[in-house]
């Protein structure tokens, strides 16, 4: 990439990077009143009950966000084009969780219509056709034609089982995805590559490690099934570690066996939300000093569109809380780790 | 030559909610009424009655058209009359369609089932070898066994190297026997109380299990009889499921030729969902009429409507007028310029409409860059050759080489060749200074006329403002005509006095002056783009009127392509000098003509259209009956 365009971008990300919700305003964001978020966040006008509002403002924001990512990815062509394409399709991926959900269950069209998000120009789902199958076996044969055509025959044997967890279809397509985004970051040159697998390993890192005790200690998944499940892509934890750390029978053995830093940044925590928090805040921490120290634009691009995800999640989790009536102390426990 | 917009007026109708399906049909028949879509002010009809029947309609469509897949014949509506569909109606087939394709979706997945096993036994037949290189006894494998558990099967390739880890958590061992693009085969043996686990974390990785065919120990060519006899009876079963949907198709062929009928019908009235509003009993609906319809609608909606309504127009607002929709007369003659002129955009409802004169301009300069008898004849006659083909072409052909011939009739030139008639002017050769300073007097007067253009467009538009003070307007026309002015005058009388540094620096100062008033800033950076703007502009007027140099260079190229091939064709004997002149002239016309088609476009949209007209207007889309497809 030529400096000119290098200059560009990095005026650019400055610009755009200006205008994330800074640290400092956190507290003020919990404390304004629902009225005042919406009007902030141009969704004075959203109506309808609880949660279709609350859909709305989330794809609002998300919609925000996709104008300034296909104002950002313009210059980058090639293997840096398609790997921030592709990271922008983890939304796409969460339309398609929402379809076969929806059309598994039974949910009429129109209400799953209302879930999904606009991708614009990012989209590939053919989604009016998938909308309009008449049953889930109509919707799979459809998506054989797509390019998650992968994700089909597993699918399909959890739509033949009935009442099996859906859970662990997406856990599928999320694996699928993460595998995805780092292969395509093996593509990068040298010196992108090292910066973006610094960073891509951090923020998998914190995702194997919460999927791993969730499967575990929440839903009781045997080893060998929590370790297939996990995207075995991290930084500190490598795929040895995890095959160890799955094998682990209690948490407190769990957090006492990570590698440094993360054992001691958890150490004594018994509650999920705690160590969530505290490992989004440990994420966001390396994807802001991304942000502003990388030598590697696609780089500091894509800690962007980290950072972004998350205050998109922040705000959604705010906003959701004021309209349920959450005080502002559970309201802030609950997203204290989303915003570095 | 100048032309403009078909007149709008703004049309609104309320009317009875029970009428609105019969009206939406009549306005589609007229194809008058350019629909408005609901602005969701805080109007009180602030309901939009129409979208569970577009939703309907919507899936209708969907499985009507689901279904016409396997329809033997394209779906013909030629000769349907289609009448106002009421939502019950639309309601009750769109029931009975749902249940055709429900057989015919059950039915498809059989077909795809049929499919995957043909596509397994494709994969068992392939690996019957591998089965029998594997280094164990496979009598064995195929019994069950009270402690171990075998599976045997394909699973992706990418999933391989986390499947073995993590089975391997599982006390499983899993080994690879045979390796395709797709699919690793493994064999995967694990304990019995394991078996469970290991079975759904199997699933999970896509893997799908393989039977040990029995016939391993029989003969090649009784595996092989078996194989092809398998395959043949799932072909049979595609086959006859085939012929099971072509049956359910055909028993219920009234259901569906009443369904393509309904659709027709229903359009209309579901293409008017986000256009139409209203609360209780009373809609409403808003539009783009062409003057000349008013009647017409009115007299139709009088006959055909049960309830009393109520129409008004009226003249666009001046802030509507960007929403107004673009509509130009009917003209066949104009039609293949209508369509380039789109490609570059749609004028604005206000603006001028540019398409005569482009034409006009565009086949002059074509004729001028590539005037040959000869090769305007062969134009001409591929356009009609290929009438039929490329819809236009002919009109265009025609035209653009009609042109050709007249400039090959003044430059004396046939088939390139220069002396056999006598020119009625002269060969562009004789004297090409002469022809390069005609181009420039071409390009100004196109410039000036593109100038003046843009002025009447931005007093039309309401910029006042810029009609006056900007380079696109009178301030930039003086410029211009200043510059010109002050290069005529240095290069002919090597004069460069008081008038002709007024006649550049006052319309630029005041150009840059209003563009100062809008710029935000700091004035230094303010400065600094005030400076590249004054650049940019004397820079642009030099470029530009320079650009129409090459309206003389192609007539010059087009001599001087020619000598080319004659030369060529010189050192030839007599056949390969035939040969050389047809394919050399063959050559001429595909690759010079082409390339003069494409400069006299950029000469159109670059020097002409970017200063005068901005693209941004809507074309006018009327509400009307149309095929479903």
């Amino acid at each position: 990439m030529g400096s000119v365009i290098n200059s560009y971008l990095s005026t650019r990300l400055e610009l755009l990077a200006s205008r994330l919700i800074s640290l400092e305003s956190l507290p003020e964001i919990i404390e304004s009143d629902l009225e005042q978020l919406l009007k902030r966040f141009g969704c004075a006008d959203c109506d309808g009950d609880t949660d279709s509002q609350v859909f709305k403002i989330h794809r609002k924001l998300i919609g925000k966000a996709l104008q300034d990512f296909e104002i950002l990815f313009r210059p980058f062509t090639g293997v840096e084009r398609d790997l921030l394409n592709y990271a922008v399709h983890w939304y796409e991926l969460s339309n398609l969780k929402t379809l076969i959900r929806g059309k598994f269950t039974g949910k009429n069209d129109t209400a799953i219509e209302n879930e999904l998000i606009d991708l614009e120009s990012f989209t590939v789902l053919p989604l009016n056709k998938l909308l309009q199958a008449d049953d889930p076996l109509e919707m799979m044969r459809l998506l054989e034609e797509t390019p998650y055509s992968s994700i089909v025959r597993q699918a399909r044997s959890i739509f033949e089982e009935e009442g099996q967890n859906l859970f662990s279809l997406d856990a599928a397509i999320d694996r699928m995805f993460f595998n995805g985004l780092a292969q395509r970051i093996r593509f990068l040159e040298f010196h992108d590559q090292q910066q973006a697998i610094e960073l891509f390993g951090t923020f998998m890192d914190r995702l194997n490690l919460l999927w791993l005790m969730r499967y575990r200690f929440s839903y009781n998944l045997s080893p060998a099934k929590s370790y297939y499940l996990l995207a075995t892509t991290g930084k500190k934890i490598h795929s040895g570690n995890l095959m160890n750390l799955a094998k682990l029978e209690s948490l407190p053995e769990l957090i006492s066996q990570l590698p440094t830093p993360l054992n001691g940044l958890i150490a004594d925590m018994t509650n999920m939300t705690d160590i969530e928090n505290t490992m989004q805040y440990y994420v966001l921490s390396a994807a802001v000093k991304t942000l502003k120290y990388s030598p590697s634009v696609i780089t500091r691009v894509f800690s962007y569109i980290l950072i972004r995800e998350s205050e998109i999640q922040f705000l959604h989790a705010v906003i959701k809380g004021k309209f349920l009536g959450f005080d502002e102390a559970l309201i802030r426990k609950a997203v204290g780790g989303m915003h570095a | 030559m100048i032309d403009f917009a078909v007149k709008m007026q703004h049309l609104s109708l309320t009317m009875l909610r029970d009428d609105a399906p019969t009206a939406s049909i009549e306005l589609a028949k007229l194809q008058a009424v350019h629909l408005i879509e609901s602005r969701n002010d805080d109007s009180p009809l602030d309901d939009m009655p129409a979208m569970d029947y577009q939703q309907l309609y919507q899936s209708l469509n969907s499985r009507y058209h689901k279904i016409a897949q396997y329809f033997d014949h394209p779906i013909n509506t030629g000769q349907i009359i289609s009448q106002a569909v009421s939502n019950e109606a639309l309601e009750e087939i769109n029931d009975r369609v749902k249940k055709i394709w429900g057989h015919i979706s059950d039915h498809e997945e059989e077909i795809r089932q049929a499919k995957d096993n043909i596509n397994l036994t494709h994969q068992l037949e392939s690996s019957l070898e591998r089965f029998r290189n594997l280094d164990i006894d496979l009598g064995k494998l195929a019994r069950e066994s009270q402690f171990i558990k075998i599976f045997i099967g394909t699973i992706p390739n990418n999933e391989h190297d986390q499947l073995k880890r993590a089975l391997s958590l599982a006390n499983t061992v899993m080994d690879v026997f045979h390796l395709t693009d797709i699919h690793h085969y493994v064999t995967v043996v694990t304990s019995r109380d394991q078996q469970a686990d290991v079975s759904e974390i199997l699933k999970s990785a896509g893997f799908h299990e393989m039977s040990i065919p029995q016939e391993l120990h029989q003969h090649p060519d009784v595996i092989r009889r078996n194989i092809e006899k398998q395959l043949f009876d799932y072909q049979k079963q595609i086959d006859e499921l085939m012929v099971k949907i072509k049956k359910i198709i055909h028993d219920n062929r009234d259901i569906l030729d009443e369904t393509l009928k309904i659709l027709i019908g229903a359009k209309p009235y579901a293409a008017l969902a986000n256009a139409l509003t209203g609360k209780g009993e009373l809609v409403y609906l808003e539009g783009w009429i062409p003057e000349e319809k008013i009647q017409q609608v009115e007299k139709q909606l009088q006959q055909k409507l049960t309830y009393p309504f109520l129409l008004d127009f009226r003249e666009p607002l001046q802030e509507e007028l960007l929403s107004v929709p673009f509509l130009q007369k009917p003209s066949r003659l104009f039609k293949p310029f209508r369509a380039l002129v789109a490609q570059y955009g749609i004028p604005e409802y206000s603006e001028i409409d540019p398409t005569r004169l482009f034409a006009f301009s565009y086949i002059l300069m074509f004729g001028i860059m590539f005037g040959d008898i000869g090769h305007g004849a062969v134009i001409v006659l591929a356009g009609y050759l290929l009438r039929n083909k490329i819809k236009g072409l002919f009109t265009f052909a025609s035209l653009a080489g009609i042109s050709s011939m007249v400039f090959g009739l003044l430059y004396g030139s046939i088939f390139g060749y220069e002396h056999v008639i006598h020119p009625v002017w002269m060969s562009p050769m004789e004297d090409p200074s002469h022809m390069l300073l005609l181009a420039l007097y071409w390009g100004i007067g196109f410039l000036v006329i593109a100038n003046l253009l843009s002025i009447y467009n931005l007093l039309a538009i309401g910029k006042q403002e810029q009609a006056f003070f900007s380079n696109r307007g009178i301030a930039g026309l003086v410029l211009f005509l200043g510059a010109i002015y002050t290069g005529y005058q240095y290069l002919v009388n090597n004069s460069f006095g008081m008038i002709e540094m007024s006649l550049i620096g006052l319309p630029l100062s005041v150009i840059l002056w209003n563009h100062w008033q809008h710029m935000d800033g700091f004035i230094g950076e303010k400065a600094l783009l005030i400076l590249i703007e004054a650049l940019d502009n004397m820079i642009n007027i030099l470029s530009s009127t320079l650009s129409f140099l090459r309206v003389a260079a192609f007539s010059l190229n087009h001599v001087a392509l020619a000598l080319a091939v004659f030369t060529l064709a010189g050192m030839m004997d007599t056949f390969g000098h035939v040969v050389t002149i047809i394919l050399g002239n063959i050559f001429i016309i595909v690759l010079e003509g082409g390339i003069v088609a494409i400069q006299c476009l950029r000469l159109e949209y670059y020097e002409g259209f970017s200063r005068f007209f901005s693209g941004r207007g809507r074309r006018f889309e009327p509400l009307k009956i149309e095929p479903v497809l």
